[in-house]
């Protein structure tokens, strides 16, 4: 593998923020935007500062929602993050959840600001289509939602994956995207990840680190918090954003048998649960150690060339 | 509307077209498939798989002696290339046995199928999460004729995708089995009950906390302790009622009978009626509940079918709470008050 000062050297750094204060917090201060600025800013912890040099720069921003429509900025802070990014000279994506045809109106209204050649990371087929069909100067980009995988946190060996393995590598998948000239994917890291989950020889890839995603709802339990009873958990029931002001921390009890006696269930390879938390509608998991030496080797192989952190969007996270 | 109802043996077609049902669907494991991937992971079911392909083609023979429909099932959300290659085998053994459709979850599957000359006609399953009319029109392109809403919408959001998208047939869920997340951004496993089992009934603890860093008030400590508890009551209404019946011998989960009328107007082809691992009573009795349902908005209309489906179980309280509605904005009835105490939170749309 390469030095940590070198595996980054060719790798496009993204940074993924859902707020416009953290944007602001991040961009109005600082000139170039390096890794160590945000694990201060943004209240990372245990970045792998073996494996990736902190004085590495951003070089892109994705804003948006990408779980939820609700989370999807108005024109006017689209505009004001916007300008911020380019002051900096940053490059732009837009980051898009899956939608109904409501907020498909509202994304019309944000592809119709976004300069030419700005990336829009999809996470429904439909807005690849909308793309397609009426905004040909952006770049879609499909997102980690449409490249399904098992990522159960919980799972106690490697074995399961083998049953329900992804198909990410597939050709026909890649012929899918061929037709409507995707050049880049991208990727959660799978729980028990190997180099080779990582190929694509057909297209760009970008991972995500250090978190991945287990699920996610239409219904949110967090959002429910301050409707009616008969209001709660319907589909696309309202909020008042309490994603933003809140998160969970989440494990499993005790009840959890530890030591399974099923015989298809590898010893050697059991593992405890990966660390989770839920922010709004959706679970997401912690890289274990060794799942982040498997990216780093990824990209120190040159398979993956785009890494995007997540900013804002984590347990962590506290607004000053 | 037709009624469709699922199947895991043969025996099940004429029974459940006795009650009521007009189109059926089922899986089936080929042996090859066993040996090759040794996982049963076809279309996500370990069980209640027809066994052979014996039995789909004497299905295919009994569902259109009776005039009915048979839909085979290939809707897991992802496959190898080399798993993509052996369902196109098995969708070309259904073809020659005129089958009626395949319901596909991946869209690779999709693109893969759409591309040939098949008889059969394609639904995009539920597992697609095909809620809106762009989406719908992708499905359609990539050669899909009907689209199974995703369990999580609303009707009014049918309906829109219903009128931007003549061309294809829609299918709604009406009874049973519910998802506590959206079923096509779920990537875990049900696993077996002594490792947690499925990961919504899973014993997950929270511990919320607020982002600024301060310590949750005694306030909110509260509204986050009532939400947890309301939250609980709501999932074991997902689960059928802590899996359990009516005293009159019907049976609970999620329900949208009482919605049946304005599905039918949103021009819905077909309602979905899940369960295919279910046993056979149950499936019975599911499609006499929706039949009854039908045959009422069609002889005396949408008012008597609705209050038909809301004291079929005799148990108004759990139509009441709407914690057991695919569809619970039919059901609501909002007091002034209470849209004034949410009026900044709720999108009232719809009721």
């Amino acid at each position: 593998m390469k030095e940590t000062s070198e595996i980054l050297h060719n790798v496009e750094i993204a940074l993924t923020l859902t707020r416009e204060d953290a944007v602001e917090q991040l961009l109005v201060q600082v000139k170039t935007v390096t890794l160590a600025d945000c694990i201060d800013k943004f209240n990372w912890q245990d970045f792998p500062s073996h494996l990736y040099s902190t004085d590495s720069l951003i070089n892109r921003i994705y804003f948006g929602g990408e779980f939820c429509e609700r989370l999807l900025p108005d024109k006017k802070t689209l505009l004001r993050v916007l300008s911020l990014v380019k002051k900096n000279r940053l490059d732009f994506s837009l980051i898009t959840p899956i939608v109904s045809d409501q907020a498909l109106v509202r994304l019309e209204q944000l592809f119709s600001i976004l300069p030419a050649n700005s990336e829009v990371i999809v996470n429904d087929w439909g807005v690849l289509r909308l793309l397609r069909k009426s905004y040909s100067k952006l770049t879609p980009v499909i997102g980690r939602q449409l490249c399904k995988m098992i990522k159960d946190p919980r799972l106690p060996s490697a074995q399961w994956l083998k049953l329900y393995p992804h198909g990410v590598q597939s050709g026909p998948f890649h012929k899918l995207l061929a037709k409507f000239e995707i050049e880049r994917l991208e990727m959660d890291v799978p729980p028990f990840a190997e180099s080779q989950d990582f190929n694509s020889p057909e297209h760009e890839l970008s991972v995500h680190q250090p978190f991945g995603f287990s699920l996610k709802g239409r219904m949110c339990k967090i959002g429910a918090l301050q409707l009616d009873e008969p209001r709660k958990f319907g589909p696309g029931h309202g909020c008042n954003k309490e994603c933003l002001q809140y998160s969970s921390k989440i494990s499993r009890g005790c009840s959890t048998e530890k030591t399974p006696s099923n015989p298809q269930l590898s010893s050697q390879n059991k593992t405890e649960d990966l660390k989770a938390f839920q922010q709004g509608n959706t679970m997401f998991y912690r890289h274990s150690p060794a799942m982040t030496k498997t990216l780093a080797q990824a990209l120190s192989q040159d398979k993956v060339n785009r890494i995007i952190f997540e900013g804002d969007w984590h347990e962590d996270y506290r607004t000053h | 509307m037709k009624i469709t109802a699922p199947i895991s043996r043969v025996e099940e077609i004429q029974l459940l077209s006795d009650a009521g049902a007009d189109e059926f669907y089922c899986s089936v494991v080929p042996e090859s498939w066993t040996a090759q991937f040794q996982t049963s992971a076809v279309s996500r079911r370990a069980f209640g798989n027809l066994p052979s392909f014996d039995d789909l083609a004497r299905a295919i023979v009994v569902a259109h002696r009776l005039g009915k429909k048979l839909h085979l099932v290939m809707n897991s959300q992802h496959y190898t290339g080399e798993q993509l290659t052996c369902l196109l085998e098995l969708a070309t053994v259904f073809d020659s046995l005129e089958g009626d459709a395949v319901i596909v979850g991946d869209e690779t599957l999709l693109a893969l199928l759409g591309s040939h000359s098949f008889n059969f006609a394609i639904h995009a399953s539920s597992i697609a999460s095909c809620r809106n009319s762009e989406a719908a029109k992708f499905h359609h392109e990539l050669g899909a004729d009907r689209i199974i809403f995703p369990r999580n919408m609303k009707i009014s959001e049918m309906e829109k995708m219903a009128i931007e998208c003549p061309e294809l047939e829609f299918e709604s869920f009406v009874l049973n089995d519910g998802c506590v997340f959206e079923e096509g951004s779920c990537h875990t496993i049900h696993l077996p009950g002594k490792l947690g089992g499925a990961i919504c009934l899973d014993n997950y603890q929270s511990i919320e906390q607020r982002v600024d860093g301060e310590s949750l008030t005694q306030e909110e400590q509260l509204a986050f302790r009532l939400n947890d508890k309301q939250y609980q009551s709501w999932v074991w209404y997902r689960f059928g009622n802590g899996f359990s019946m009516s005293k009159n011998g019907l049976l609970y989960g999620p329900c949208g009978l009482c919605a049946v009328p304005r599905l039918a107007s949103a021009g819905v082809t077909s309602v979905k009626i899940a369960g295919r691992d279910a046993p056979t009573a149950r499936k019975i009795k599911s499609v006499e509940m929706v039949a009854q349902v039908r045959q009422t908005l069609m002889k005396s209309g949408s008012d008597r079918a609705k209050i038909l489906a809301r004291n079929m179980r005799e148990q108004p309280k759990h139509c009441q709470v709407g914690y057991m509605c695919y569809y619970p904005e039919v059901r609501m009835k909002v007091s002034e008050k209470s849209i004034e105490q949410s009026k900044s939170a709720i999108a009232i749309l719809n009721i």
